[in-house]
């Protein structure tokens, strides 16, 4: 995400413009964020995710969307683009397009070096104010490494880690169950 | 250089409050509260580090007599922009690995 300083918009000036644009930007706080390219380990990962939670949900009403589903949050106003985003059941949209989703259940991020701290900590946070969203997922994309986050009765978030290529992840939000040897096939690990 | 030295004098003064208050609510336990020159070794992983505050309660161990702590039950760090992901990730991978910690307490700082 490259910062890209702009005079400050209004959510609807940013929809308007985002609507569009010929590339994405993220928005929160009245600035907007063009969001740049990725390497291919992390289109790798992202395209593996993909492909394994939609083969595993075509049977259901779950949506897997990729990252060009826009998600709001809606008590914080950010506007981002999830690596990787699923909704179970009815989908909530904003303005009544189908560009802006407002309910995901599950919400991925393959890290990397420069949005790691921000994908952990800050908006990790605003995407706990998401109150349909059950899991968060962050895979890194310079070793073979998942932290899954699930939302517990209590409100507080519990931690699973994985990093064996022979270990499992259950993904409860969307009824899936992924192995790390398929997350991580083909991905070129370059530290 | 202003920037950075603010940062830095808002990180020490956050961990000289948590080490007050602790200090405080400890006394009288068998407990020790530690600033960053407690050097902590976490034997799974190889790693040393300074914690920005450790805390170890009961019977306390170390390596290189007294010097490198191997079993807090506590550990806080104070982020700051450089180490949060560090922080938030590898660090608090290794030290989920120490068996005698209970909790990790980030604090921001900005």
């Amino acid at each position: 995400m490259a910062t890209q300083p702009k005079s400050f918009l209004t959510p609807d000036e940013y929809l308007e413009i985002e609507r569009k644009a010929e590339f994405k930007s993220e928005y929160f706080n009245g600035e907007m964020f063009a969001m740049a390219g990725a390497r291919e380990a992390h289109n790798l990962l992202v395209l593996n995710l993909s492909a394994a939670l939609h083969g595993q949900t075509r049977s259901r009403p779950s949506r897997v969307y990729p990252s060009d589903m826009r998600v709001h949050v809606k008590s914080t106003g950010l506007y981002t683009y999830p690596d990787v985003s699923a909704v179970c059941g009815e989908r909530l949209f904003v303005d009544g397009q189908t560009d802006t989703l407002l309910n995901p259940s599950l919400i991925v991020e393959v890290l990397s070096p420069s949005t790691e701290a921000y994908d952990r900590g800050r908006k990790f946070e605003q995407y706990q104010s998401i109150e349909s969203l059950r899991e968060y997922l962050l895979v890194s994309s310079d070793r073979v490494h998942v932290d899954l986050y699930s939302r517990q009765p209590d409100g507080r978030w519990l931690l699973t880690s994985a990093h064996r290529l022979e270990e499992a992840l259950t993904l409860e939000s969307v009824e899936a169950k992924i192995l790390l040897s398929d997350l991580y096939e083909k991905v070129e690990l370059t530290g | 250089m202003f920037a950075m030295a603010g940062a830095q004098r808002a990180h020490n003064q956050w961990v000289a409050r948590l080490i007050r208050e602790l200090g405080q609510q400890l006394r009288g336990r068998p407990c020790d509260v530690y600033p960053s020159d407690m050097r902590v070794h976490v034997e799974a992983t190889g790693l040393y580090t300074y914690p920005d505050v450790s805390v170890a309660c009961g019977d306390q161990q170390f390596r290189f007599q007294p010097d490198t702590l191997l079993n807090p039950v506590l550990i806080i760090e104070v982020l700051s922009p450089p180490t949060e992901a560090y922080d938030r990730g590898r660090k608090f991978e290794q030290y989920q690995s120490m068996e005698s910690l209970r909790e990790y307490l980030l604090v921001a700082s900005d």
